[in-house]
This record gives C-alpha cells, structure tokens and sequence, in this order.
C-alpha cells in the first residue's frame, strides 16, 4: 500500500483499500463485496479521519495544535480530544468547515488541497487517498466521534527488530489492532521518527535507511499508541572474524556487554592499567584522587586480589557514603532555600544515614513516598516539601506524581499534564491516574522559613481532569488499579512502586547507577524511559535489574559487580576502530571531576584547604548539605542551583570557557598554588616532605604523584628539566625565589591539565 | 588549532578581525564547543542570518498609559498627570516625560497590545524573557540561551551576554534567566554590572601579581604538560582544549577584552547614555553586537528612589518624573541614534519590555498595580519598519482591542527574525507558539 496517496486517483477502490475493515472486522475483500456505501456509513471519525490529519500534519504542535491554532482552527495535539476537534471542524466558523452537499468546498478540504489558499501550503492534495476518505466523511452527513468505534489497543511494527549495513534501505510495516480483535494495515497513516539521525532516517512512507553504525530506534506511532524497531547498523565494514568468546570475563555484565559487541561487531579498547584504575576508581567510588601513601600502598601492594579489595574498601570509605548523598541531594533538590535550614540538614542526614547504613533503595524509597510527619524530624517528608509549589497548593499533587515517576521510575509524565504526551504513550489519564495517590497530601504550619511543617495525608482535595471535569482514582502509570489498603493512598502507591511486578523501579535504579561508573546510561537520559528511546543493551538493563532485586535492592552489591566486571576496567584509550562508540562501553569515557570534587582535590593537593562559611575547618564540599554555601569556584564548575527538575542534568561537568578562566585567573586558586604553607614552599623549605636538599627531578616526581597518582614519565620529567634549566639561565631574579615560582607554575599547569580534573 | 607554545603567543595581539570574532564573541561569551556543534548538526539557525538582538528588561513593569499608550480623555481617576506629546509621526503621542525618544520615534515600532495572564513579577519576568508560562519543574530557557544553543551556528558566531543584577522578587528569583531545561552551559555570560572596571569582569584577568612573563611560563608549561597526556582523548577533553586556547587567548589578548572595555569610548559617547549602570550597559550592549555577540539583554537596575525597578505600587508619578523616565529615554535614544550612525540598526533588534503593565485606575497610593491585561513595549531594528503602532487598547488601556499579541508571538518573531528554526524550536520545546506579531514587517 506504499505510496498509494500520491499515486493513484480518488476512485472508490481506494477508498476500500485504505479504510478497510473498521467495524467489520474483516479485511478489504469483505467491504469491496458490500460495496462502497456501506463503507463509507462506517467512515469513523476517530479510527479515519483523525489519523488522515494527523498523517498531513494538521494536528502537529507548529500548525493547527499550537497553543492557539492556527488561522481560526485550533486541534488538539495529535488528535487526543476527539470530541474537542469534532467541535472545532464542525460547529465552529458557521459551519463553513464542512459542506455536506458540496464537500469539496469545505473548508477542511479546500484549504490543505490549495483550492483556497492556505498558509500550510498542500497538505492534502486533491488526488491523495486522506482527501477522498475526508470527503466520503463529509458526504456521509460527517459523523461524530461514536464510542461504538472500536478503540485501537495494540501497535505493531514489522520487522520488530533489524540489523543493516550503512547505506542499506528497509521498508517498515505497521499494524493496528483493535480491541474487537481485528487488525488492519496503518503503515500510510503512522508517522515516523528516528532517536538518532545520525544512524538511521525514515521517510513518512516508513522507508528507513542506515546511516551510520549503532544502533538506533525508529518509532511508528498511530493514534495515541507508539512501536518502535531496534535498529543495529554494525561498526565492523568488513566481514573479518573476531573470537568474541575469547575475551575475558569476571561476570554477566561483561557476557552481555560482549554479546552487544558481537551483534554490532565492535572490538573494545585494552585493559585499563593499574594507576590509571587506581585513580578512576577513587574518583567514581570516593569521589576524590587517591593520596600519595595510598597510591604507594597500592603500587606496592603484589597480592593478585588488590583491585576487588580496592574496591571493597572504598565502597565501605566515608567518602563514597559523602558522595551518593550530594548525588542524591541534587535529585532531591535538597536546598535551604525550600526547606528552611532544620529541615535541610534533617533531609540530608536522612539521606546520609541510609547509605551509610547500606538501607535496601525499595525501604528508602517506600520511606519517601510515603514520608509524613514533621520536616525537621523526619528528613524524608522533605521530599513532598521540595514539591510544594510556592503560591499555588494546587498543583503540589501534580507535581508530586512528575518528580515520584522520574525520579523511581525513570519516566516523565509532565507533557500529560496539558496534554497527551507527544511522542509517548501516557495519556492525561495515566497522568491524572498517578497525581490521585497525592490528592491526600496536606500541610499544617508555614511552608517557608524555620518554622514547623508538617505534611499529613488529611486532605480531601479533588483534582479535576483538564477534558473530563472530574477526579480519577489513583491508578499507577500504565498498569492495572492496585488495591486501596494501605493506610493512605501514598502507602498503596510506594507498594507498587517498589514491588517486583513494577517493571520500572529496579530498572531505573539499575541505570542511573550504571550511568554514574560507565558515563552514559543503557537509557540515556535515565529519567526517560520510552518506546522510542529504548536501551542500548535491553539484555543487560534486565539482568541489572533482576540482580538488584534478586540482592535485596542492594546499591553496593550491584556497585561492585558493575566495578569487577572487565566492561568498567577497560582503558580508555579508544582505538581508530571504536572511537566513535559512546554508548556500547567499548572503552571506558573520561569524565570530568564535579565541581565540589575539583575544589576538595585541590585543597587536598595544595594543603590550602577552602573553609566554607558557617562550616567546621575541614569540612569538604563534598559533604556540603546543599548548594546554598558561596563560592563562585563551585558555581564556574557546574554546581547545580538545585531549582530545576528533580534530576541529576542540572549539574553541569562539561568543560567550559568560564571555567578555564576560573581556573587561570582566581585569585583563590593562586594563592593555593603560591602561599607559603602551600605544597611546593613546603616541599622546598619542610625536611619533612623534602627539604633544602630536594632535587628538580625530585619536585617533579612529588608534584606528579601528588596531582596525578603517578610517577612522572621519562619524557615529561626530561622535557620539563630541559624548561627549568632554559628559565634559571635566561634569569638574572634570585635563583631560589625563581626556582619557587617555576616549580608553582608547573604545579599550575598540572592543575589546569586534563589528567588532573578528569578521571580516565 | 592555535598553539599554546611560545612561538604564537606573539600572534595574539595581531588576531585578525575574523579571529578576533571568533574569541571576542564565541568563546569569550561562556560558550563551550558543543554547543556549536551541536547548533550546526542541528540546522537550526540560518547562517546567512546578520541579526542581534539587545533586549532591554525594564524589571518591575512599567505603566503602558504613562508611556507610549497615553490614553488623555480617561476619567481622572484613570489618567496620567503627563500630558501627551507629538511625535516624528504625526498619528503618533507618547508621553512628555520621554522627549528625545518622541523625536525619534520613526526608528522603532510600538507594540500596544502586548497581553498575559500572569500578575506575579517572577511568572511575568518568565513568560516575558522565555515566551513561556512557567510549569513547575521545567523551567525555560531565557532567548539568550536559546540563541547560545540554537543561534550560533555561523561564521564569526557567539553567544549571549546579560548585564546587570539578577532580578529577584524575595523570597523568588523568577526562572527563565538561564539556561532553563537547555541546561545552564547555555546560560548567557553575566557582567553584572558595566560601570566595574575591566579587570572585575568575568574573571578575565589573571591576579595582578602574576606578570606577563609568569602568565607566558604558565602556557608554556600547560602546553608541555598537555602534550604528554594527549595518548587518551573524547569528545569531553577536546572540549576542554578548545576552552583552554580560546581562555589563553583571552586572557592575553587585549583586543578580545575591548569588548567590554568601556574606556575606550570617547568620554562624550559615554555621557550621550548617560552615567548611570543601565545606561553603560546598553553602551556595553552595542559593543558586544558590534564584536559578534547575538544576544545581549540589559536588566534595569534599582534606584534608591525606586528600589523595585519599575514596580510603582506608589508615588507613581513621581519615580517615573524623578528617574525612570528620564533615565531611559536618554539611554534608549542615545542606543537608537548609535546604533543608526554606525548602520548597525538594520542588524540589531532592538526589544524594550517589562513583565507586565499596570493597572488603569491610580490606588490610593497614587500607584498603580500590576496589570498583564494589556501593556506595550517597543520593537524595532532589524527588518522591522521603524514608526508603526501594532495594535491597540480599550479607551481605559485596560483590555487589547485589536491583534492582541502574546509573549509567545513576540519570542517566535524575534527568533524568527534572527533567523532559528521555529519548527526545530518547537519541537524540542524551546516554545509552545509559532505564531508571529501580526503585520510586524
């Protein structure tokens, strides 16, 4: 049926072919015998004319759906309120849209075919096969939407999967099925996308051609349904054979990893070294670089076991328990600025204790979802405070259920608030479904300031849907109604959240933490999970997610095991082969420091320690409860405000302009580098570091180890001695007071390099 | 790549002037490299397109009918104490309080039925600055950052600078002043205020101590350093290279800071703007186009007359005597006439709105409230034809009567006429409307 709108004329063969089989439940054959007017009396509004004005676009967010349509005629998005477009085609504008006696001079057919002019330009030329089944609707007295019309409840796409090579064309298939059971070819009336043009593209006829390798999603969507085909465009151009079984393993990450590898033939890049691991793995378990007595405990170390033992110990250090709560602090939004400063430190210590305490993430999460109780007492309520909205108690229900579903479940629902979302299957119902398990939520006390709060489950607040008029019971995202017998609703719904049936939590979790070792998630971002953006390895995000649940929900267990595994201990020297690899772990993705990890290490380095106002001497920012503490060090580098979604991407640790100027120019960090108690007068002037009798090659190996967690390399130590003499010889200032300033500006420069402020 | 060694350090006091674009504006203007990229696979932005954009943000709202929408056979009660004035346009009256501007009138367009429903300054500001009425946990992008994300993609491109304070309404300080869901790598570069010397600003200089031959030692080390560690790249660290050699260069490059270096105007163009901080900074505004930049939006300051900006709950009358209106209509004239000696005017647009207007009737207070129902702001430069009135108001102007026109229109045309994709903007959620200002061009 491809390209049959374009080709062939209006005749009422067409017409059967394309609008076969609503409420028939037969095939085309079965409507062609009945002949043409008992077709058309069953031309259906829902199933027929709205995908035609879908499919021409009419109903997109540029035209005619925009927020306030578009010449006079306002649709809604895709079509989700039939009964809203219904009356917009035919009440509105005296009924000039719709002309029964002579269809052709309806509006809605003259101007998408031009006969009027039309600012939209030919969306639906006169000979095409939408414009014949608009104009049989019309004929036929225009119908409205019948709730009789059988609603479509299944989308299929054919083939589910595929592998191309680049340059390679497949044509899609897509079926519709309908819930009084029969079927019916909508491959003309679904639209297309693409995740990733760079790999694949598809035109609107559902033809796909790869473009580049990886693997890619093309998604169909019809109606309010979307499918989606896995799409995998192979690395390797030539047919050479690899022995994939012949690649070492520790446990399934690495099996799943290297069968993604086999199906895309790609290669990965060589093991990590022993320093290069040392230091990444401090700086992803610790967040912050190992000192030198640890890097030469490691060194020393021969016992074969030093890397798991490593990682053992780090996963049980201070420092890893200080890092997950500022993590998590940024997804909860931990502020003084909503919170009051008690109820701050109470969510924050709440926080902190449980991964101190290694607590199941089910218990924690269940603990927050259904937290009530006073704010300063129980840190988890804090996590309903952050979603009340400032002025408008209204939209705190609608809020609530936004931030429970992306942050568990890895889902955004908030385009669902105004309307069905776009590209994904959640309906204004599911979204009205999920906020009723927070109409109960209610407050006494003073939201803002210092003062007692308390977030109790009393209230009787109704939250109408936008197109129905009235409340919907709770009903979890996308699944069944869960029995109402816990003792609020919230309890009813952090059973579903956290139970093993739900096929989110342990996923979402699973991925996230997966993200934070391995730099991008199997679903990127982790806070959107959606048919069309599916996982880049669905056998691994499963088996994540069934160890994680099979542990208890353990975060350390599945820490470790994603930490043994040979995947993460990969170098991360990519290959000419695998450089273009960002999302099959072929080889391990530098990653920036955060900014409070920059300022630590650098106090660490310098031995000038920052002191935060209001904090203890020695309190780190890693351990800083929120991001309230001045420091435009912190700001430069990407410490996030905290204002936003409840996610993780405010935080930004992409390298920038202004952070490079920070670095060169800041008063702060010159003064670490060049105060007398800083690291290189000591080094010089304190026997018990190095003393008088230091020698240049000496300087460069402690500056080394000290900012890099390695030995200098013969090279460098030679090039960089070669610098030093050419400075003392081209000078006529005191040696020593030059030999001091030479020294801090290599410190300098180590600090502004690459291998200092990223983990490799 | 330009070389960090010590044989090109010499050069960059020579950069040429399409060089010196490319770091006075690009790179100088807190963009990182992805975000070009990324601009340029996208598509999004036409690159024959000239235009900037300086948008001034007049915080507190000020009142349509004692400014351009003077409305003189209101009930007193209604009525401004300043009478109307002729302008360059014969069928055109704006108030007295703003006589230069009224003489030039014939360079800019009015737009008098700007609309909203939004009556708090931090949600007026948002729908204002973003085009975008503020969902709770998603916040906008400001033009600036969208233009950074989406408008960059040229030749000789940049980014997006703010000048002036933070608008903030205690305990709020509205959204849409960064980077919003874009992210706040796409935030424009803060001068917080144009008046502090060069040296504050932006961090650009190196600590006074550290001579030139320390900061010449320095890139000579980073650039040994750096060269052994190069075995190990992606995407992250070339990034990291390339905001190093533009900060290197900025930072030694005394042509890159003359952008923001207000010493170099002759004393008699600083004062046509006059002394205050707002008014240098449209100053700064016509230097930062004139070096690339495509976004530079200036926040009105408060005064200690009027501490909320233009928020004249009272004495109304007086604030808008006394310094507002004054104040502006030097500085707004002084940038009109600038920006048309130096031909500049057919490429820069020039946007001058608050969040809101304000209330028709005078309180008791002998102030006036906020009112979103119908206000008026200026737009010209660029293609706009100057001396148009777009629209109208109601006899009180309390209500549009004709084209009423939303901040979502008045975002998509400015877009638009800077030449992004307002599909492509769309899609990726950057705005809900595609509709322009009817009959702007």
């Amino acid at each position: 049926m491809h390209g049959i709108h374009s080709s062939i004329s209006p005749s009422i063969a067409i017409l059967l072919m394309s609008l076969p089989a609503v409420g028939f439940g037969n095939e085309a054959k079965t409507a062609s015998a009945d002949g043409p007017s008992s077709v058309a009396a069953q031309v259906s509004f829902v199933n027929d004319v709205l995908p035609v004005l879908s499919k021409a676009g009419c109903n997109q967010g540029r035209c005619h759906a925009s927020a306030t349509g578009k010449g006079g005629l306002h649709l809604s998005l895709r079509g989700y309120a039939p009964e809203q477009d219904y009356y917009a085609l035919t009440h509105h504008l005296f009924d000039r849209r719709i002309n029964s006696a002579a269809p052709d001079l309806s509006l809605i057919l003259a101007k998408p075919s031009q006969a009027v002019p039309h600012q939209g330009g030919e969306a639906l030329p006169k000979e095409s096969v939408g414009y014949a089944i608009l104009r049989e609707w019309i004929q036929r007295g225009s119908p409205p939407p019948n709730p009789n019309d059988p609603q479509v409840v299944e989308l299929t796409v054919t083939p589910a999967r595929v592998t191309l090579k680049v340059g390679t064309k497949i044509e899609l298939r897509v079926k519709a099925r309908f819930a009084d059971g029969h079927e019916r070819d909508v491959t003309t009336w679904a639209r297309y996308d693409t995740n990733s043009g760079a790999i694949i593209t598809v035109d609107e006829s559902g033809a796909a051609l790869a473009r580049g390798s990886g693997q890619a999603a093309v998604s169909a969507a019809y109606q309010n349904l979307v499918a989606a085909v896995d799409v995998t465009v192979p690395f390797a151009t030539s047919e050479e054979t690899r022995n994939y079984s012949s690649l070492p393993r520790t446990n399934y990450i690495d099996d799943l990893v290297i069968d993604k590898w086999e199906e895309l033939r790609l290669w990965p890049s060589a093991p990590v070294d022993d320093a290069t691991f040392l230091r990444r793995v401090y700086l992803n378990v610790a967040g912050r670089p190992p000192r030198p007595d640890e890097v030469r405990r490691y060194t020393d170390s021969e016992s074969p076991n030093k890397r798991n033992k490593l990682i053992d110990d780090l996963l049980a250090s201070p420092d890893f328990v200080d890092m997950w709560t500022q993590k998590w602090g940024d997804v909860f939004r931990i502020s003084r600025e909503w919170l009051g400063e008690k109820a701050m430190w109470s969510f924050h210590e709440f926080l902190h204790d449980r991964f101190e305490r290694n607590v199941r993430w089910d218990v924690v999460a269940r603990e927050l979802i259904a937290a009530s109780g006073d704010s300063t007492q129980s840190g988890a309520v804090n996590f309903y405070r952050t979603q009340r909205v400032f002025n408008d108690v209204t939209l705190w229900p609608l809020v609530a259920a936004e931030t429970t579903s992306q942050v568990f479940l890895g889902v955004q629902i908030t385009c669902a608030r105004c309307h069905n979302h776009p590209f994904e299957k959640w309906t204004q119902d599911d979204y009205y479904g999920m906020a009723s398990f927070f109409a109960q939520v209610g407050e006494k006390g003073k939201l803002q300031g210092k003062s007692l709060h308390i977030i109790h489950d009393r209230n009787t607040r109704k939250i109408p849907h936008p197109r129905r008029g009235k409340a919907l019971p709770p009903k979890p995202l996308g699944m069944p109604r869960v029995p109402a017998d816990g003792p609020t609703r919230r309890h009813d719904l952090a059973r579903w959240v956290t139970s093993r049936n739900n096929p989110y939590f342990a996923r979402a979790t699973a991925n996230r933490v997966w993200r934070h070792f391995m730099s991008s998630g199997i679903v990127e971002p982790v806070d959107d999970f959606r048919a069309s953006n599916p996982p880049t390895n669905r056998n691994l995000l499963e088996a994540l997610a069934q160890d994680f649940m099979d542990h208890d929900y353990d975060l350390r267990h599945l820490m470790r095991t994603i930490l043994r595994s040979r995947v993460y201990q990969l170098s991360a020297s990519a290959t000419e082969h695998n450089r273009s690899d960002h999302r099959f772990y072929s080889h391990y993705r530098p990653r920036r420091m955060t900014a409070e990890q920059i300022l630590d290490a650098l106090g660490d380095l310098t031995g000038k320690r920052q002191r935060f106002n209001g904090f203890p001497v020695g309190f780190r920012a890693q351990q800083l409860p929120d991001t309230q503490v001045a420091s435009s060090f912190l700001d430069s580098f990407g410490r996030p405000l905290r204002r936003l979604a409840s996610c993780e991407c405010e935080r930004i640790q992409e390298p920038n302009l202004v952070q490079a100027l920070e670095l060169m120019n800041s008063e702060m960090l010159h003064d670490m580098v060049t105060a007398d108690e800083a690291l290189i007068q000591r080094l010089i002037a304190d026997p018990k570091v190095g003393g008088e009798d230091i020698t240049d090659a000496q300087l460069i190996d402690e500056i080394y180890l000290r900012a890099l967690g390695r030995a200098s390399r013969f090279a460098e130590k030679k090039a960089l001695l070669a610098e030093w003499r050419q400075t003392a010889a081209d000078t006529s200032d005191d040696p020593t007071q030059t030999r001091r300033e030479f020294f801090e500006d290599l410190l300098w420069a180590i600090i502004n390099s690459k291998e200092f402020l990223f983990s490799f | 790549m330009f070389g960090i060694g010590s044989t090109k350090i010499q050069t960059c006091a020579g950069v040429d002037r399409r060089e010196f674009l490319e770091v006075g504006a690009t790179s100088l203007l807190g963009l990182s490299l992805p975000n070009l990229f990324r601009a340029q696979a996208l598509g999004a932005a036409d690159p024959a397109n000239e235009l900037s954009c300086i948008s001034l943000f007049l915080w507190g709202g000020p009142p349509q009918q004692d400014t351009w929408d003077m409305k003189p056979d209101a009930p007193d009660a209604y009525r401004s104490v300043y009478e109307p004035i002729s302008t360059q346009l014969p069928s055109i009256q704006v108030c007295e309080l703003m006589p230069k501007l009224a003489r030039i009138n014939d360079l800019f367009t009015v737009v008098r039925s700007a609309t909203h429903e939004e009556v708090e300054h931090p949600r007026g500001a948002h729908y204002m600055m973003t085009g975008n009425q503020v969902i709770r946990g998603r916040e906008w992008p400001n033009m600036g950052a969208t233009v950074n994300k989406w408008g960059v993609g040229r030749d000789a491109a940049c980014g997006s600078v703010v000048i002036g304070p933070r608008l903030i309404d205690q305990p709020i300080t509205p959204r849409g002043q960064d980077g919003g869901f874009l992210g706040n790598g796409y935030s424009p570069l803060r001068v917080d205020d144009a008046k502090k010397p060069l040296e504050k600003i932006a961090a650009m200089s190196p600590p006074q101590v550290v001579g030139d031959a320390r900061v010449a030692r320095r890139q000579r080390l980073f650039s040994k350093v750096s060269e052994f560690q190069r075995q190990v790249e992606s995407d992250q660290t070339q990034v990291l290279d390339s905001a190093y050699e533009r900060a290197f260069k900025l930072v030694t490059s005394p042509e890159a800071k003359a952008a923001f270096d207000l010493s170099r105007e002759p004393q008699t163009m600083r004062d046509s703007y006059g002394d205050t901080s707002f008014a240098q900074g449209l100053l700064m505004a016509r230097r930062l186009v004139e070096s690339g930049v495509r976004f530079v939006q200036i926040n009105w300051r408060e005064h200690p007359i009027a501490k909320y900006g233009f928020d004249n709950h009272s004495d109304n009358f007086n604030k808008l005597k006394q310094q507002q209106l004054p104040e502006m209509d030097q500085a707004l004239s002084a940038l009109f006439l600038d920006l048309k000696t130096r031909g500049m005017l057919e490429k820069t647009l020039v946007f001058v709105t608050g969040e809101f207007g304000r209330t028709p009737k005078i309180n008791t207070n002998a102030g006036r409230d906020h009112w979103p129902q119908v206000f008026s702001y200026v737009l010209g430069g660029g293609p706009i034809p100057g001396g148009q009135i777009i629209g109208s108001s109601d006899e009180f102007a309390a209500y549009p009567v004709d084209d009423p026109v939303s901040p979502g229109n008045t975002v998509a045309s400015i877009f638009s006429l800077l030449g992004l994709d307002l599909d492509v903007l769309h899609e990726a959620g950057v705005i809900h409307e595609t509709e322009t200002i009817p009959r702007l061009l």
